[in-house]
């Protein structure tokens, strides 16, 4: 159990269940040893800031770190644009970061790449964390992997997720190793439940989506995590093409819950994908509620790339500066600006959305890519686009009933 | 004359999120929970304050000093 002060009240990380809980300040107070003592960041640093965001956090609750921008598997869609002479972070260089997060108490870690199974000290950073109170995670091709590395990363990760978007054998993909990709998934699932598949939405991978599914459900996997395509390295040539279409971004939401409750698997939701939940119009409270919110670029989250740059998240263009001076920009209202200061100036119709304090105007990385305004609607928003929300659709129609029966 | 008694203060916790995220782009949100816990929410949120409560209690009563 692990607290962390923050000025609503606090952050509670539990290891079992794996849980975080945002406890409002009467119960935050029970777990407050001084409260004097260990104030929040946010309060220090950020009197006088520029931007009105009230939510944001004295720390992020989870950093993805790319230790190496190697790999040689060159999937089409690689958002780092990883080469096998990509840049690599130096060792010493991570567990010094990681120490800066274990002093700001950011919660997870995220290590990824690259490939991260080919950075040779991928598990002494891992160890590293861990025994700075970090839970480190991991997501893999699962190229090289055997059954010795299997048990020792099973050991130290919390979770592992391996990245599969089309099942073997089932249709085009973007990477061409995926008997390995399946035979690293049986090889981790030996060894802990705490094991899953990232799969990238793309028009062609929406089809496979079923089969992912029901393939997590055969292995035994704990979850399923879909991913938005993302227009960064080597995608943003194929982006255009590729990514899913307007029909599918509203076929999504109701497609995964069907999934879910027929085989009976966890589907998380990137937060890039928030718009196409958000069109159906679910319960703001639950939303809230169950954190299934858009961009928390720079606040939940922030990413530190194999150069050992800061960036708001691992997809944002724009980087704030090197990773060493993580401890300026946590908390601080003046930093992130781009991220902290959307609600102020998102136009239309994002600024009169009712989803807009969650959804935060989609995914800065596709709404820079395409219109580039840093501060644009995501334009692949179906609100965006002007298509009407069934549920709009049903009430207009009810309304319109009504009147003509009057 | 009777005084009026105090508002009791309740214990909240206002959103929660579940399991961990290894993907080193985004979030994740289990979406899965808004089938799951709609109709749960009302009463999942004061059962955990109270367990929560409860052993914070524990913990505080078994810490040397306190009696």
């Amino acid at each position: 159990m692990d607290f962390r002060p923050e000025h609503f009240g606090g952050l509670l990380h539990l290891a079992h269940p794996r849980l975080l809980l945002w406890l409002d300040e009467n119960l935050a107070s029970v777990f407050k040893q001084d409260p004097g003592q260990d104030v929040c960041r946010h309060t220090e640093l950020t009197e006088g800031g520029p931007s009105q965001r009230e939510s944001l956090l004295g720390a992020p609750i989870e950093v993805h770190m790319n230790l190496s921008e190697r790999c040689w598997t060159g999937c089409s869609h690689c958002y780092v644009d990883a080469t096998p002479s990509g840049p690599v972070m130096n060792p010493a260089r991570a567990c010094r970061l990681l120490d800066l997060m274990a002093d700001a108490r950011v919660f997870h870690v995220a290590l990824g790449g690259g490939e991260p199974l080919d950075y040779p000290a991928l598990l002494e950073v891992a160890h590293h964390a861990r025994k700075r109170g970090i839970v480190p995670n991991l997501t893999t091709s699962g190229t090289g992997l055997n059954e010795k590395t299997a048990f020792r990363l099973t050991r130290v990760f919390g979770q592992i997720n391996v990245s599969l978007d089309v099942p073997p054998g089932q249709g085009d993909s973007f990477r061409s190793d995926l008997h390995v990709a399946e035979q690293s998934l049986v090889m981790l699932r030996k060894y802990s439940k705490n094991v899953g598949i990232n799969m990238v939405l793309s028009r062609k991978t929406f089809r496979q989506l079923n089969k992912i599914i029901a393939l997590a459900s055969k292995l035994g996997l704990g979850e399923v995590e879909l991913l938005r395509l993302k227009p960064g390295g080597r995608a943003s040539s194929i982006y255009e093409k590729e990514r899913i279409t307007a029909s599918q971004g509203i076929e999504l939401l109701p497609r995964v819950l069907s999934l879910a409750i027929k085989y009976r698997t966890a589907i998380r939701m990137d937060c890039s994908l928030a718009p196409f939940i958000y069109y159906h119009r679910p319960n703001l409270d639950v939303l809230s509620f169950f954190n299934i919110r858009g961009c928390e670029a720079g606040n939940m989250l922030a990413g530190v790339d194999a150069s050992g740059n800061l960036k708001a998240c691992s997809f944002s263009p724009w980087i704030e500066g090197p990773a060493e001076h993580m401890l300026d920009f946590f908390g601080n209202k003046g930093a992130f600006t781009i991220f902290n200061e959307l609600e102020q100036t998102l136009g239309e119709p994002c600024a009169s959305c009712d989803y807009l304090e969650l959804c935060r105007g989609g995914c800065r990385a596709v709404a820079y890519f395409l219109t580039g305004q840093a501060s644009s609607p995501d334009p692949e928003c179906p609100v965006v686009l002007g298509l009407p929300s069934p549920y709009v659709s049903l009430k207009t129609a009810m309304i319109s009933w009504i009147g003509r029966s009057e | 004359m009777r005084q009026k008694k105090e508002k009791t203060r309740f214990s909240h916790i206002l959103s929660l999120k579940t399991g961990l995220n290894p993907n080193s782009s985004s979030l994740g949100a289990n979406t899965t929970w808004l089938l799951v816990w709609s109709s749960a929410l009302a009463i999942f949120g004061p059962v955990l304050s109270l367990a929560i409560r409860g052993i914070a209690a524990v913990r505080k009563k078994d810490k040397p000093g306190n009696t």
